[in-house]
């Protein structure tokens, strides 16, 4: 009797759970480097959703979209008016991101009308641009293909470090990652909410924060000029990250969305767009050396990229690259290209060539005018293997990390002049004359001028003396470039007093200085006589 | 009557406090975009109720050339003057009249564009208080206690 009451009393409560079902989409604005196209409705997936009572105080039923924007929501009935209502937000399934204003209020949409549950599956939902609020469920969706790609790289908890996206914002904030928030200006023409690929490089920011390590000074950047080379690092990663997950989400999410992964658009509302390209790359001649960030992305690029040049043998790489980025620089310090490049060769020196490119073979690397290889010079680590610098040594790198370069010269008569200038990869030098045996330290110059580092000295030459000349990267304690090159060159100018000795950065020392100065002085004491 | 003038003071006060609080600046966050190489100056000349003019300075810091163009809205008149104009070094000025009072945006843009990428600097000028439009909704708190902004489809 009692199993009989029991089953009747299960059944009821099965005949009486209610469940609705339906789907929710946003409009989408698809975009080339041309413009935005026609908008397009896109499924809302993987958000937060609720089914409330018409009043809106109560919650029948919590769950999330599909990956199809699809929902089911079961309560325990009876049938009645409902709503639906939608988060950009979600913080389990191994996304955790969520799409707020500065407020601090999560961006939600709420269906207008009430409708019973008798009438499920419900017609869809559209969150429209129009209404305001297309945009950021256009983030939000970002924000899942991001987390998704990211997934298919680590093995992600069911509640990643959260992704917390605040838009509107308005100047004089810029658009930025600050290490807590993702910022998303809204500078007319300029409105990001539909910028997918400035959306993902915050994105490529935010990673690099939470599962490697960024040192970027931060500051105004410009594509064709050379910049910090921790901060041409960290924009560079963005460019890479941007492009890596709209090719993931072309061929796992909306086949064909993104039209060109490689191209990073900044929409303009109506204006044609901001646009520039890591495979070309764009700016071809200022986008050179580990101090450029078109340059970084593109060579990350070319390691993942299926078309391949003569210079770029390689595709699919984004497992190592992950590796090295999540891996290997987490411990390293003040990072830069070289610190990935480094990571990379820890895990796959097999690659070395086809990366680095060499004196005589180019590479991905070198392409980009990126020299992390050894110059023909060495070895020429010690005094004793110096080679004769015979007037000039174009391109000599100091790689790999501490390289000590030494050379020879043979000077004859006069003043000599020994300089390195065409620094590279953001090398800083410190040039030092020694003498034959390399013993003892002659003179020394760190940087030629105040905004130059590269270095030249000047010395004194009574009669043909062989010297040698060392050349390292500056502060060996804290560098933030430990690899670099440059050209070294040396010439002698005519003897103008026939004095033997001397030297530094202006071709006295201290002694002669005095004199010098006492000279001066004695002249002006005396006036006109002196004439 | 002491009590209500402390009272005064005090809340005067606060309220001076309160004010320095929220005055207090916070660090301007750095644009992750990157600049574009030019210079650029555009300012309106006269009072937009009546006739006015725009005009743009622009130079490119590379020697790349840069297209500079004055983008007018809808309910603005041109009146003279070149909207476009293209070189190292650039200079136009544009004569226009609003049609009403309507808040509006004209936007100076200058460009520097090689074939291979495009990366400009715009320069936005308000037009009677023309500002953006903020998203629509409104702020509550659901049944969670989370403070949301809810929008309708």
């Amino acid at each position: 009797m009692k199993t009989l009451i029991a089953f009747l009393a299960l059944s009821t409560a099965a005949a009486a759970q209610v469940t609705v079902t339906g789907k929710v989409l946003y409009e989408d604005r698809p975009y080339t480097s041309s413009g935005f196209g026609g908008s397009v409705n896109r499924p809302v997936r993987q958000a937060k959703i609720d089914l409330l009572n018409s009043a809106l105080d109560t919650i029948l039923a919590t769950g999330f979209t599909d990956g199809f924007g699809n929902y089911s929501l079961t309560f325990a009935g009876p049938d009645q008016d409902v709503k639906i209502r939608v988060y950009a937000q979600r913080a389990t399934g191994k996304i955790n991101a969520v799409v707020k204003n500065l407020g601090n209020a999560i961006y939600t949409v709420t269906s207008q009308t009430a409708v019973n549950t008798t009438a499920s599956p419900f017609s869809d939902m559209v969150i429209t641009q129009s209404g305001g609020f297309g945009g950021p469920f256009n983030i939000f969706d970002c924000a899942v293909k991001h987390f998704q790609y990211l997934a298919s790289l680590e093995a992600l908890p069911d509640t990643p470090p959260l992704m917390d996206i605040r838009w509107p914002v308005t100047p004089p904030d810029g658009t930025s990652f600050d290490g807590s928030q993702i910022h998303l200006v809204v500078d007319p023409p300029d409105t990001d909410e539909y910028d997918d690929d400035i959306i993902y490089h915050e994105m490529g920011h935010w990673t690099a924060f939470h599962y490697s390590k960024d040192d970027s000074p931060g500051g105004m950047h410009i594509l064709q000029a050379p910049a910090d080379p921790r901060l041409a690092w960290s924009e560079g990663w963005g460019h890479y990250w941007s492009a890596v997950v709209r090719q993931w989400s072309n061929l796992n999410v909306h086949v064909g969305e993104y039209s060109a992964p490689q191209i990073q658009v900044d929409l303009l509302s109506s204006f044609a767009p901001n646009w520039f390209d890591i495979e070309g790359p764009s700016f071809p001649s200022t986008s050179v050396m580990a101090t450029n960030e078109v340059a970084i992305a593109a060579v990350l690029w070319d390691l993942v990229d299926t078309t391949n040049e003569p210079f770029d043998t390689l595709s699919g790489l984004e497992p190592d690259i992950w590796t090295a980025v999540s891996v290997r620089m987490k411990t390293m310090s003040n990072i830069t290209l070289e610190d990935f490049h480094a990571g990379l060769m820890m895990d796959r020196p097999d690659l070395r060539l086809a990366v680095s490119g060499d004196p005589t073979t180019n590479g991905i690397f070198k392409d980009r005018l990126i020299r992390y290889y050894q110059d023909p010079s060495e070895p020429n680590d010690n005094p004793s293997g110096a080679p004769t610098l015979l007037t000039t040594l174009t391109l000599r790198t100091s790689y790999p990390a501490g390289d000590q370069d030494w050379y020879t010269v043979n000077a004859v008569p006069g003043t000599l002049v020994v300089q390195t200038s065409s620094l590279g990869d953001g090398a800083d030098t410190v040039l030092q004359l020694w003498n034959a045996a390399g013993t003892m330290m002659l003179t020394s110059n760190d940087n030629r001028t105040v905004n130059d580092k590269s270095s030249q000295l000047t010395w004194s030459v009574g009669a043909a003396t062989t010297y040698k000349v060392h050349v390292a990267q500056a502060n060996p304690g804290n560098p933030i470039i430990e690899y670099g090159y440059y050209d070294i060159s040396f010439t002698t100018l005519p003897a103008t007093g026939g004095k033997k000795g001397g030297g530094g950065g202006c071709g006295l020392t201290g002694w002669e200085a005095v004199v010098l100065i006492g000279l001066v002085r004695r002249a002006r004491r005396r006036g006109p006589q002196a004439r | 009557m002491k009590v209500r003038g402390l009272l005064f003071v005090l809340a005067l006060f606060g309220l001076l406090a309160g004010g320095g609080a929220f005055m207090v600046q916070r660090p301007t966050r750095t644009s992750c975009k990157p600049e574009a190489p030019i210079q650029l100056e555009a300012s309106i000349i006269g009072d937009p109720i009546s006739p006015f003019a725009v005009s743009a300075k622009a130079t490119s810091l590379t020697g790349d050339e840069v297209e500079l163009e004055i983008v007018l809205p809808n309910g603005v008149i041109h009146l003279g003057g070149e909207r476009k104009a293209r070189g190292k070094k650039v200079e136009t000025r544009v004569d226009l009249r609003a049609q009403d009072q309507n808040p509006r945006q004209i936007f100076v843009r200058a460009s520097i564009s090689d074939g291979t990428g495009r990366i400009s600097k715009i320069v936005p000028l308000r037009l009677f208080g023309g500002n953006p439009p903020g998203p629509k909704g409104a702020l509550k708190r659901d049944s969670r206690g989370d403070l949301i902004l809810e929008g309708s489809p």
